[in-house]
């Protein structure tokens, strides 16, 4: 699925919310959900290659491997909590929002803590 | 994963909106408001799979919980 498609479905389905904005607002926020969810499932065979891209391009380093594991984790949960607060605002929800972008970041934070405690530990070995 | 379930859900969305419109014209506000959300609820309950589906894909794809 190329990006003049990708393109057309984002501009047919705007068109289509606006039409139903007034009287329908709910639908017109389902059909922005609808519509990001078909974009994604479009990608989704490209963001899988350059994700095995990744993996290789980490195996033949010799970088350990579970870092990576925990950047694809930060990747997911902010790919997921910004298409979550994106809709929510979208819908005029800004409060519901930024209480999801908020628990993401803390959740990120929770998923990065080992890391940061074993650069922390590498550091002060390190020292004299 | 193609775009016509927005055209599906675009006409359910049109036509629940002519019929609030006949509706309340006729002086029948309360049986509008049910068939806007007898609308909204069928509508729903059609992409709540795709949502599903949606994060499924992305937990397995990055390996989330």
């Amino acid at each position: 699925m190329d990006i003049i498609q990708i393109a057309v479905i984002g501009i047919i389905g705007m068109i289509l919310s606006l039409i139903l904005k007034k009287e329908n607002s709910g639908m017109s926020v389902i059909i922005g959900i609808v519509v990001g969810i078909i974009i994604f499932m479009g990608v989704l065979p490209k963001i899988e290659a350059v994700i095995q891209m990744l993996y290789k391009i980490v195996s033949k380093s010799e970088v350990d491997i579970k870092y990576i594991d925990v950047i694809l984790k930060i990747i997911g949960i902010s790919y997921i909590s910004q298409f979550a607060s994106q809709v929510c605002s979208d819908a005029g929800e800004g409060a519901i929002a930024s209480k999801i972008e908020f628990a993401g970041k803390v959740i990120i934070i929770v998923i990065s803590a080992p890391v940061l405690m074993g650069l922390i530990e590498m550091i002060l070995n390190l020292m004299p | 994963m193609d775009i016509t379930v927005v055209f599906q859900i675009a006409a359910v969305g049109i036509l629940v909106a002519v019929l609030n419109q006949v509706l309340i014209r006729a002086g029948r506000e309360e049986l509008a408001m049910m068939t806007t959300l007898a609308g909204l609820v069928v509508v729903l309950f059609w992409i709540i799979q795709y949502i599903s589906t949606l994060f499924e894909t992305v937990q397995t794809l990055f390996q989330l919980s």
